[in-house]
């Protein structure tokens, strides 16, 4: 074993010891032992695998909906992909009536099914599996065949043999539904294996069920412990006695289990709704009983918040807070900033976060590593969902990481699944707000979403942005100008004409950092570099493009070229009473990713450089 | 915090009293106090007439007691349910845990300072690590190993996939009857666990990797004297982390 994990670890990241481990040798260096070199042909090098494919794959399917396992390293290749007939009605622990006979009615090409043989049915889910293959066939040279069960097969065993179908036949799973006669589709690469039999006819066969009882084994002593409290395959088969209090069976839905699968195919299949879904096609959303159905801006106060802010300024009241948020996903937005940082050695290429379950139920704490939050979040929305429907509620806090992204795409997503979902995340200080002197206002982006029935979810998605902080930063020390616009003036008001600001740009860079006072003590405090609505922007940290916008500038105007462009409020507003348009706070993120979809993206070629050169 | 015999008094409702009696009843075995100041170190005895996989168990409790006692604790060994795969009805994993069950209340009812589990067919060495995991004291495993391979017609037998591959053949008609009693004899030479990378190979592999028992402690055949002197090196370090107190931690 010592020279299999040398073997193993020669290519792999080097083992960063703990603090407490520190001037211990990691256990694949320690000892004595061979080396495992010369003459040896047992532990064959990573490069030279004896199979390239790992040796088990998990399956799902409308037969197996939380799994199904198959070690494709041990069967016929030539079966992997294969539809067959189902032939046996087999119920353990009899053997089918002829199994022996010779002129029994099946054919090589069959696919064989045993039934109740799982952790409740059999009980304990014996290595049952392994089906021989019937004596006719067995004469005639046939030694493999498709077998589907809900049992397990010893490790010794080989064969195509599909096992641990969960849930089981015994509590009402797929499996109980087959009847001698349906095809069966086993496809091993796309990890899939399905009945071939429409909906409404497996719902009328599963209402035929005859309902469960206790089984007569299962009367007392331990069979009834066993009976009462064992779990499905995908869980352990254990039982929940021997769990912490936060286990409990489950009888239909995906398991508690939140790490992300590694290899893509087996990803594809935990998710099916993510990935093999077509685009377009829109999120089951399912209701979230403990929490209100109607969200509060669907209970009359009117759909739109901006219509009913709108309606608010109409009235004279306080101007409120713009919304401003972030578009679709736009790969320009990040691809770039995660590409430098990745070559410039920055970040930490580790995939995904880890999770885990801290000491609360409802909590899914995640470890980032340090690295970017966008696998962390993906993680978080992996295992949330499971943990509010048990818990009624869920939090995932999210530690070591950095750059959020669109925090407004996250909630949008959970409230597609039927959730109310906030989420806020925290930054350094990093812009001075009006008429104040230093940075105090952080780069907070807060997004929350909530479902509303018949209609797309409601977003709000707040952030505040440093403007081409990067770019003016980096002009700064190339010694170039700040594009015009970009920087406030020495004196008077800042105003996207002015061309002063680009001879002040070192010091409009240096108090944009927040950095202090110009010399001669006058210094103008608009430190606020404005922000962009989405829509209108290809990214907060790009200085191409429309200008920025000054969002709280309290004094007039001196002239408005248009306040439909001015004052975006009030083009939500949509003229103002009520006229039946669609939101267009809405419309104008779905639409946008309609075009996007249908159009495609543009990505620059100085960011499709940079990618070819990654 | 208490160590050795002190651990886990039963409650008579007088914490003196319970000790007095309980070193009374120990003396009857035989042991001095100065056995019995000693830190403990529990050994599960896996032994069965029904499990040929832990025939071996006698000679590796003898060899961890030696290991135990030459670094300067007390081994006290006692018995825990062994499940064999042919030997269980309906199924070894009905019982799987059951086993797990009955090894964690045991370290936890007994007083130990750290345990030793003996382990190797398949259903045995998960539930032990369960137990353990759940009391949470130092742990070593030590796997009984697998089996010398037997020979038929010049080709290596490995116990339980030929023997299914075999019995395929038998059934296809290319075996008779008489030389498949022969194959019979030979696929299961001696104790140990199956030959071949099957579930038993798989756990003690895994859990030598993880570091719950001592390096080559998974492949060492079982009746090889290596194997002996491993079990030997295992009682030392239980022992070595009764002493120390460690806390939480399995293995090395």
């Amino acid at each position: 074993m010592p020279a299999a994990c040398r073997s193993c670890c020669a290519n792999s990241r080097p083992h960063r010891p703990r603090r407490a481990d520190r001037g211990r040798r990691h256990p694949a260096r320690r000892g004595g032992g061979g080396r495992g070199g010369a003459g040896q042909t047992v532990i064959r090098s990573p490069g030279d695998p004896i199979k390239p494919i790992g040796a088990m794959a998990v399956l799902r399917g409308n037969l197996a909906p939380r799994g199904a396992v198959i070690k494709h390293s041990a069967a016929t290749p030539g079966l992997l992909s294969h539809t067959g007939r189902r032939w046996c009605s087999t119920r353990w622990p009899t053997s089918p009536p002829g199994w022996t006979t010779p002129d029994l009615d099946v054919a090589a090409d069959d696919v064989l099914v045993l039934r109740n043989a799982g952790p409740k049915g059999a009980p304990g889910m014996p290595e049952a599996g392994y089906l021989p293959i019937p004596k006719k066939l067995a004469r005639q040279g046939v030694k493999d065949m498709v077998r589907v069960s809900d049992a397990r097969m010893s490790g010794t065993a080989f064969g195509t043999i599909v096992l641990h179908v969960t849930p089981e036949s015994a509590v009402g799973g797929p499996l109980a539904l087959v009847r001698t006669g349906d095809r069966i589709r086993l496809d091993v690469p796309a990890r899939r294996i399905d009945l071939l039999v429409d909906e409404a006819e497996l719902a009328a066969r599963a209402a035929s069920l005859p309902e469960a009882a206790r089984p007569d084994w299962a009367a007392r002593g331990y069979a009834r412990l066993f009976h009462d409290t064992v779990t499905q395959a995908d869980e352990g088969a254990t039982s929940t006695s021997c769990c912490g209090s936060r286990r409990r069976p489950r009888e239909g839905g995906r398991p508690r289990s939140a790490r992300i699968p590694r290899h893509p195919a087996d990803r594809a299949a935990a998710e099916p709704s993510r990935r093999a879904r077509p685009a377009g096609q829109p999120l089951e959303t399912r209701p979230c009983p403990s929490l209100p159905r109607r969200s509060p801006w669907a209970r009359g106060r009117g759909a739109d918040p901006l219509r009913h802010r709108a309606g608010q300024r109409r009235r004279g009241r306080p101007r409120p807070c713009r919304r401003r948020g972030r578009g679709p996903a736009d790969p320009r937005d990040r691809a770039g900033a995660v590409l430098r940082r990745a070559g410039a050695g920055r970040e930490d290429r580790r995939p995904g976060a880890a999770v885990g379950r801290a000491a609360a139920p409802a909590i899914v704490a995640v470890d980032a590593g340090h690295g970017f939050a966008y696998p962390a979040l993906e993680a978080a929305c992996a295992a949330l969902p499971e943990v509010a429907r048990a818990e009624g509620l869920a939090a995932a806090p999210i530690r070591r990481s950095h750059h959020c992204g669109a925090a407004g795409l996250v909630v949008e997503a959970l409230a597609a699944q039927g959730f109310v979902a906030l989420l806020f995340a925290n930054a350094p200080a990093a812009m001075a707000p009006w008429g104040r002197d230093g940075a105090a206002v952080r780069h907070q982006p807060i997004a929350f979403a909530c479902p509303l029935p018949g209609r797309d979810p409601i977003v709000i998605d707040l952030a505040l942005s440093k403007v081409a902080r990067g770019h003016i930063v980096a002009a700064q020390k190339r010694g170039e100008p700040i594009p015009e616009g970009w920087g406030p003036r020495r004196r008077g008001p800042s105003d996207h004409r002015s061309r002063r600001g680009a001879r002040r740009h070192d010091g409009a860079a240096r108090r944009r950092q927040g950095h202090g006072a110009r010399p001669d003590g006058r210094t103008p405090r608009r430190r606020l570099t404005g922000g962009r609505f989405a829509a209108e922007a290809s990214s907060f940290l790009d200085i191409t493009g429309a200008r920025p916008r000054r969002p709280t500038d309290p004094r007039p105007r001196p002239r408005a070229p248009s306040r439909r462009t001015r004052d975006p409020l009030r083009a939500a507003g949509g003229g103002g009473r009520g006229a039946g348009r669609p939101p267009p706070s809405r419309s104008r993120r779905l639409a946008a990713r309609e075009r996007a979809r249908a159009e495609g993206l543009t990505i620059g070629d100085a960011l499709l450089a940079e990618i070819a050169a990654a | 915090m208490s160590r050795g015999l002190r651990k886990g008094l039963t409650n008579y409702g007088d914490a003196g009293f319970s000790l007095f009696l309980r070193k009374a009843f120990i003396k009857a075995m035989g042991y001095s106090d100065d056995a019995l100041d000693r830190p403990i170190v529990g050994i599960t005895n896996t032994y069965s007439d029904y499990n040929p996989c832990h025939g071996n168990v006698p000679a590796l409790i003898e060899a961890a007691k030696r290991g135990v006692m030459l670094a300067g604790a007390m081994p006290m060994a006692f018995p825990t349910i062994s499940i064999h795969e042919s030997f269980a009805h309906p199924t070894s994993m009905f019982l799987r845990n059951l086993m797990a069950m009955d090894t964690e209340e045991m370290i936890r009812a007994q007083p130990m300072d750290a345990v030793i589990v003996i382990g190797g067919c398949d259903k045995t060495l998960p539930a032990q690590i369960m137990a353990a995991a759940s009391v949470d004291l130092p742990t070593v495993v030590i796997p009984v190993g697998p089996m010398v391979v037997g020979h038929h017609k010049g080709e290596v037998l490995g116990a339980c996939t030929d023997c299914r591959r075999l019995w395929g053949a038998h059934r296809a008609g290319t075996i008779d009857e008489a030389e498949i009693e022969t194959i019979n004899g030979r696929l299961a030479p001696s104790v140990g666990t199956c030959m071949v990378m099957g579930t038993a190979s798989t756990m003690a592999c895994m859990i030598e990797a993880m570091g719950l028992s001592l390096p080559m402690s998974a492949t060492i055949p079982a009746p090889h004297a290596e194997r002996i002197r491993l079990a030997e090196a295992s009682g030392r370090r239980a022992a070595e982390m009764a002493v120390a107190g460690v806390r939480g931690r399995a293995g090395s």
